[in-house]
């Protein structure tokens, strides 16, 4: 997570950055180096600035967190913070994705209760300037490694106040932000345990570790923070989610009410506009105001590149800012050029539009008239193409008719319907069933599934709104397997057929001798039971949230629905998800 | 403690209880001391592997008896490691190579050339070759059975093969050529019959033979079967009643409730409920073509005449697909819509014939 400043200052030291300042100046433009501060404030503004700084939140109503978080916050600061100088420095981790208002949170609170923030920013080396020829005496002579530093830090930060030099009001209350964690960590988590333990001990200020996980298979924080870790240094964990729609919106229209206030001539954009935005950042509220900046700016491309250029430069330092700007390009270029629309919505969106399938309301004129025999073919002209729809969804194709077959039920009135889209579903997996020709077939399955379904239907979709659900073939292959495995492992003497042993020997074995049941954990007289598929969510991009089905009890079978194996492991689901795109 | 299938299996050809006739042939073809390839097939639960182990034991004697599990460790041509289990004497081994999925032909090849590669130590006291024994032959793949078929050639004198399938039909013709068929037929009623009083005797209880009969039927002409149910309903109740009912597996039971249900109404609702409780089967591990030749089974019974035919054409035709196609619950729902989508119209045109 080094980031080479873009000022190209000669002056640039290798000491660490340690930046202190008191909150009331605060920004996220600040430079890595010592050299520089309060660039942005005392400027004058103008229209290139993100909006991300100019209208950071400024109370705790402004913040798009919800409530139940910020009060966590709060009651943590209150108990640890407060006191002042205390023994065994109390850690608080807060995690969730980016821009879940992780870092403002806590910005915005210390500065409430005048806590000062001093935070560690990494330092920024010159390493490419020396010779090469000799690493050695470049490397060992002039930088102590960046872990000693960043531990150096740590306990001085920890264990003294600033000076105050600015001026500012002196308070005792202090608390270190990390958020910015050097790059050696990652490679030895141990050191950084060991850096953790030896501050734990020796400082007396608070710690705040900020760590953004990114998706389901981001290890960062088992990885610095294991569990044990957590236990063993009383570390406060407090993981924030992605910010909710509704606060999403309330958030970019208090942006949207400080902008116009601050230039007359400030066309706002309208409420499909903001929509899109919000449904497009899925939950990241820096790219949603970022996009919804770039969005509004109504100029010539070429000014717009020029302004996205003298923003990035004016900020490129810290590594966070560096990373919303990127973000922010990358979501205008798709902003551009498929309506900024994010992945993960957009596999509950590719589903829903087939599965609700709109079609228009008048024919196509020009056809001719189906023939009597094929009238029951007759459909009206479907406003989405399936084709589009796969190709912009980020599944697989496989992966993609796992998830309309385990929905297409809840969509469909009569059997008829259903038997059609069965067998073309049916179809579609016959043809993509041959692995030498999967690459090149599966395009063909899919279409035929989507569109199998899509005809299928005959009746238009009453409105309402159907839960989706994500396939429970995974997990069933995923059992199946391991009590294969069990199976086998415990019976190998049987020397049996696989049929033959989960057909015949099996289910007697357990009616036999009850005491098999232990041994075979899925032997147990409460053999079958029903299993309830995991809802999709709407934004979800993983499969790591809790599962809330609905259980449909079938009136045979009266008593075997008692348990709900809780254990349903979707490691595979995901990764057959991340693979796929 | 073993089960009564295990601990009443007849270990000598002597001693087998039906076939004599067949077993005394297989004595006679391992008395001169040699035997060609073997490739045994017939309905499970029939007694091949039992007729199998007593071959052997009347080849080697009671050494074969001695078993050991072995753990053997193949890598592919494209680096992938396959573990598979045997089973072993010091005379023969037994594997069933479809464990290893599609990539079984490495095993045939190399298994048998590590047996057959090894010589009897003594060959002077022992027969001059080994025993493979493959079960499950049916299952390999094409690749697999010509792989066989080469291997057995290059290692006749060293190793004989006996193959243990349910049908011949999907072994290849090169392979049933060179193997002598022994066809193991399905006990009759009465012979299954006779064998479970034999048990009873051997336990020292007493069995209704109404009860005999009765297991007989549901066993389907199933020994295995028959004596795991026989020695169920001993757990359940002793001393037996002649009108006991007689347990069956509890998959058989949820299979049936299962076409009780799709029976009772038909409804994309239901679909989804019968989806459930098709994945709850394949969770424990029931072959999706027993769990359609099941669900066919229960419900061609209330299906009216005409009907039973377009049913079990559907049933084919989505088995056939089961095979081609990869997700099995696909085609197993497929047959599901399909015979409510039937059956459903049935029951309308019944209806508005009332009417008229």
């Amino acid at each position: 997570m080094w980031v080479s400043s873009s000022f190209g200052d000669a002056d640039i030291d290798v000491k660490p950055a340690k930046r202190t300042a008191s909150l009331k100046s605060e920004n996220r433009s600040f430079s890595g180096g010592t050299g520089r501060q309060h660039k942005v404030v005392g400027r004058e503004q103008y229209e290139g600035d993100l909006w991300v700084d100019v209208h950071r939140p400024t109370s705790v109503a402004d913040l798009a967190v919800h409530p139940k978080k910020v009060a966590q916050v709060v009651e943590w600061l209150k108990s640890h913070v407060m006191l002042g100088r205390v023994k065994d420095t109390p850690i608080l981790l807060l995690t969730g994705p980016p821009g879940a208002g992780k870092t403002a949170t806590v910005k915005l609170l210390s500065e409430q209760e005048g806590v000062e923030v001093q935070e560690w920013v990494n330092p920024v080396t010159e390493v490419h300037q020396l010779s090469s020829d000799d690493p050695t005496t470049s490397r060992g002579s002039r930088q102590p490694p960046q872990a000693a530093v960043f531990k150096d830090f740590l306990l001085r930060a920890s264990q003294f106040t600033s000076l105050c030099l600015t001026g500012a009001p002196k308070s005792d209350r202090k608390l270190v932000l990390v958020e910015d964690f050097p790059n050696v960590f990652y490679r030895e988590k141990t050191q950084f345990h060991d850096v953790l333990r030896h501050v734990r001990e020796a400082g007396c200020f608070p710690l705040v570790f900020i760590v953004s996980e990114t998706s389901g298979k981001d290890s960062r924080v088992r990885d610095l923070f294991p569990s044990d870790l957590q236990l063993q240094l009383n570390i406060h964990v407090i993981s924030f989610n992605a910010v909710a729609a509704t606060n999403m919106q309330k958030a970019l229209s208090c942006v949207l009410n400080k902008e116009a206030a601050r230039r007359s001539f400030f066309k706002r954009p309208d409420k499909d506009r903001i929509q899109e935005v919000v449904q497009a950042s899925a939950g990241d509220i820096r790219s949603a105001v970022n996009l919804l900046q770039f969005s509004s700016l109504k100029v010539p491309v070429d000014r717009t590149s020029k302004v996205f250029k003298k923003t990035k430069s004016s900020k490129g330092n810290t590594s966070k800012s560096t990373r919303s700007n990127l973000k922010a390009g990358k979501e205008k270029a798709s902003v551009e050029q498929s309506g900024g629309k994010d992945i993960s919505l957009f596999l509950f969106r590719a589903l829903g539009k087939i599965l609700y399938c709109k079609r228009s309301e008048e024919e196509e004129r020009d056809l001719p008239p189906l023939p009597p025999h094929l009238s029951h073919h007759k459909r009206l002209p479907v406003l989405a193409d399936p084709e589009t729809v796969v190709h912009a969804c980020p599944l697989s194709a496989e992966a993609l008719c796992l998830f309309l077959q385990q929905n297409f039920t809840e969509f469909l009135s009569e059997v008829s319907e259903c038997e059609t889209a069965t067998r073309y579903l049916s179809d579609a997996d016959v043809m993509s069933s041959e692995w030498a020709a999967r690459d090149v077939l599966s395009h063909y399955g899919v279409s035929v599934a989507t569109r199998g379904l899509m005809h299928a239907k005959t009746a238009v979709s009453k409105g309402g709104w159907r839960p989706l659900y994500k396939p429970e073939w995974y997990s069933v292959q995923q059992k199946c397997l391991s009590n294969h495995r069990t199976a086998a492992g415990t019976c190998v003497d049987q020397c049996l057929p696989a049929v033959e042993l989960f057909t015949q020997k099996l289910p007697f074995l357990g009616l036999i001798h009850p005491s098999w049941n232990s041994k075979l954990g899925f032997l147990s007289s409460q053999r079958f039971t029903n299993a309830r598929p995991q809802k999709l969510e709407e934004t979800e991009a993983v499969f790591d949230e809790e599962d809330e089905g609905e259980t449909q009890a079938l009136p045979s079978l009266p008593q075997q629905q008692c348990t709900v194996p809780r254990e349903i492991d979707d490691e595979v689901v995901i990764e057959d998800y991340d693979s796929d795109w | 403690m073993s089960l009564w299938v295990d601990k009443y299996r007849p270990t000598s050809l002597s001693k087998l209880s039906y076939h004599t006739e067949q077993a005394a042939q297989l004595k006679r073809l391992v008395q001169n001391g040699d035997f060609p390839h073997l490739l045994v097939f017939g309905p499970s639960g029939a007694g091949k592997k039992t007729r199998i182990t007593c071959l052997l034991r009347e080849l080697y004697g009671a050494g074969v008896e001695k078993l050991r599990i072995e753990h053997h460790n193949f890598t592919t041509p494209s680096k992938k490691k396959i573990e598979i289990t045997t089973i072993a004497s010091n005379y023969h081994i037994e594997v069933c190579p479809s464990d290893a999925g599609v990539q079984d032909r490495v095993v045939v090849q190399e298994l048998i050339k590590m047996v057959a590669q090894a010589q009897q130590l003594d060959s002077s006291t022992q027969r001059e070759f080994k025993v493979v024994l493959l079960t499950e032959v049916d299952r390999l793949t094409k690749d697999a059975q010509h792989a066989l078929r080469r291997t057995m050639e290059k290692y006749v004198t060293t190793c004989r093969l006996i193959l243990c399938c349910e049908s011949t039909s999907k072994v290849i013709p090169a392979i049933r050529s060179r193997c002598l068929g022994v066809r193991v037929p399905a006990p009759s009623h009465e012979q299954i019959n006779s064998i479970l009083q034999t048990v009873c005797k051997k336990e020292g209880l007493t069995l209704p033979p109404e009860l005999a009969s009765r297991i007989a039927d549901k066993s389907s002409r199933n020994l295995r079967r028959a004596i795991l149910m026989l020695e169920a309903c001993k757990v359940q109740q002793y001393p037996f009643r002649p009108d006991q009912q007689v347990v069956e597996a509890d998959w058989e039971v949820f299979l049936r409730e299962t076409a009780n249900a799709i029976v009772s109404q038909q409804s994309p609702r239901r679909l989804l409920e019968v989806r459930g409780r098709l994945y709850e089967l394949l969770t424990h591990c029931i072959p999706p073509d027993v769990i359609i030749r099941g669900l066919l089974a229960e419900l061609i019974d209330s299906c009216d005449g005409q009907l039973k035919a377009e049913v079990t054409q559907w049933a084919a035709y989505y088995e056939h697909r089961l095979q081609l196609g990869n997700k099995s619950i696909y085609h197993l729902e497929a047959f599901v819509a399909k015979f409510m989508s039937i059956y459903k119209k049935f029951l309308d045109e019944g209806m508005a014939a009332m009417m008229l």
